[in-house]
């Protein structure tokens, strides 16, 4: 290590003390100076260049990592996606590697799942379309003063419950080199030069809070019966008619939610007897959401949130 | 190296006893002239921050630096009208300049006080020029001695 490395080392306050300076000069840059000068001397004008003074700019590695997403987001199904931004503020193409880390005091943790980059660039994640980083792998090189929208899909760990909240922290490190700022790293820059740990320590984390939204369904199936003789008795001939009272609960939804129930031996489905909410459906598989033949009733109830219920009502008559 | 408070006087200081240990000309000029450069470094010390001007071969965007350019006159007649130009890289920005330094913001063509200079603003009117838009410096010294000699200095931030 040689003085100026030494005193570079060292010197760690002065990058502190620098103000943001976003990208700045290109790593790899030289800063020359020679001056000259004129003169008058008994023999007449005379000119005179000094020599070239010339400095090489290293190298800094620095990022920051901002959550594209608002508030709370919440985690229905087996993944969220969470969109960061991650802003290259060195000056010199760095790649950077995702990691997470639990935090403590959550309710359940989330993990990583994928992480992917916004390859067409809509701020959205398009499974298929955007690039998948490969566990491990870096995320490809941002160039000096870009910044790049990159998805990490998290999952659950453990049985959480709905409602509960988990953090993660998502970490962005750069692939040349992390530590102290002030840190020199020797032949790591940008086309030969060194690098220098920024004042961001060359990685940058963030920490996201997920909530559980979640729904249970619940079937409540009751019944009434009219005998041929004006009573309830469940006498052959008989008509039954059934109520599948479908309540979902908790503070997510429930999607394609589909209710089937078979027609019980010993008994006839009555045609055209198929309601939901009272409003009737057709037997046949057509347009309206529900179909029923002399095996079982079926009804699409499709997307609900929680604290939605539905009534779908049937008859048979007992053989 | 120079001294924190030394470093801070910027601008001419002659100094007729000057040792010129670094100095080549390659012709047989009768004024040597001679550039350096050197990187401001802080340290936080049980006294305080300490402020230290180090040589080196590289630096971060951020870094002050500070430029010395020492002339020295190797005859035994004065040497007269004696006029220094110092082109400034466009990967730094002056910075600490005194009232009285000669600038150019426009590539060297006209130089004077850079409160007297302006440059086309965004709607092609003249605005003030800035120091980020400095692209020489000039000093001009009427006389140096025989065998006397001086530095000039000018600090600079690397963009």
């Amino acid at each position: 290590m040689n003085l100026s490395k030494f005193l570079l080392a060292a010197g760690v306050t002065s990058y502190l003390a620098t103000p943001c300076l976003a990208a700045g000069v290109s790593a790899g840059t030289l800063i020359e100076s020679t001056a000259s000068a004129s003169y008058d001397t008994g023999a007449g004008r005379n000119t005179v260049d000094s020599n070239k003074v010339t400095l090489r700019i290293d190298e800094v590695i620095d990022a920051t990592l901002s959550a594209l997403d608002s508030g709370t987001v919440p985690l229905a199904g087996a993944t969220a996606t969470l969109a960061f931004s991650l802003t290259n503020t060195g000056n010199g193409p760095e790649a950077f590697r995702i990691s997470s880390s639990p935090v403590a005091g959550s309710a359940f943790d989330p993990v990583i799942n994928t992480v992917a980059i916004d390859s067409n660039n809509n701020g959205i994640y398009d499974s298929g379309i955007d690039q998948i980083v490969a566990a491990g792998a870096a995320i490809p090189d941002v160039a000096a003063g870009a910044s790049m929208t990159v998805f990490v899909l998290v999952a659950p760990s453990g049985a959480p419950k709905d409602g509960d909240e988990g953090r993660i922290n998502i970490r962005a490190e750069a692939v040349s080199g992390t530590g102290s700022p002030g840190t020199a790293l020797p032949g790591q820059g940008a086309g030969g030069t060194d690098a220098i740990i920024g004042s961001s320590g060359g990685s940058a984390q963030i920490t996201s809070l997920l909530v559980i939204r979640s729904a249970t369904v619940q079937i409540v199936k009751s019944y009434t019966i009219s005998d041929p003789f004006g009573g309830t008795e469940a006498v052959p001939g008989a008509f039954v008619t059934f109520t599948l009272n479908t309540q979902v609960s908790g503070s997510g939804s429930v999607s394609n939610l589909v209710v089937t129930d078979p027609i019980p031996a010993g008994s006839r489905y009555v045609p055209g007897s198929l309601t939901l909410e009272s409003a009737p459906l057709t037997d046949a598989a057509d347009a309206d959401n529900g179909r029923a033949s002399s095996t079982g009733i079926e009804v699409r109830l499709g997307d609900l949130p929680g604290g939605s219920q539905r009534a779908i009502t049937f008859r048979i008559q007992i053989d | 190296m120079f001294s924190a408070s030394t470093a801070r006087k910027m601008g001419l200081c002659l100094c007729a006893a000057l040792s010129l240990g670094g100095a080549t000309s390659a012709q047989a000029q009768a004024v040597a002239l001679n550039s350096t450069v050197s990187v401001e470094r802080r340290t936080q010390t049980t006294a305080g921050e300490k402020v230290e001007w180090a040589v080196a071969e590289t630096v971060v965007p951020g870094d002050k630096l500070q430029f010395s350019i020492i002339y020295h006159n190797e005859t035994s007649d004065i040497v007269s009208n004696f006029v220094i130009n110092n082109p400034v890289s466009a990967n730094v920005t002056v910075t600490d300049l005194a009232a009285d330094q000669m600038v150019s913001v426009d590539g060297g063509k006209t130089f004077a006080t850079l409160d007297r200079l302006t440059v086309n603003g965004p709607d092609g009117n003249p605005v003030p020029a800035t120091p980020e838009q400095v692209t020489h410096l000039r000093w001009v010294i009427a006389a140096i001695p025989a065998r006397g000699g001086g530095e000039v200095r000018f600090f600079a931030r690397v963009r």
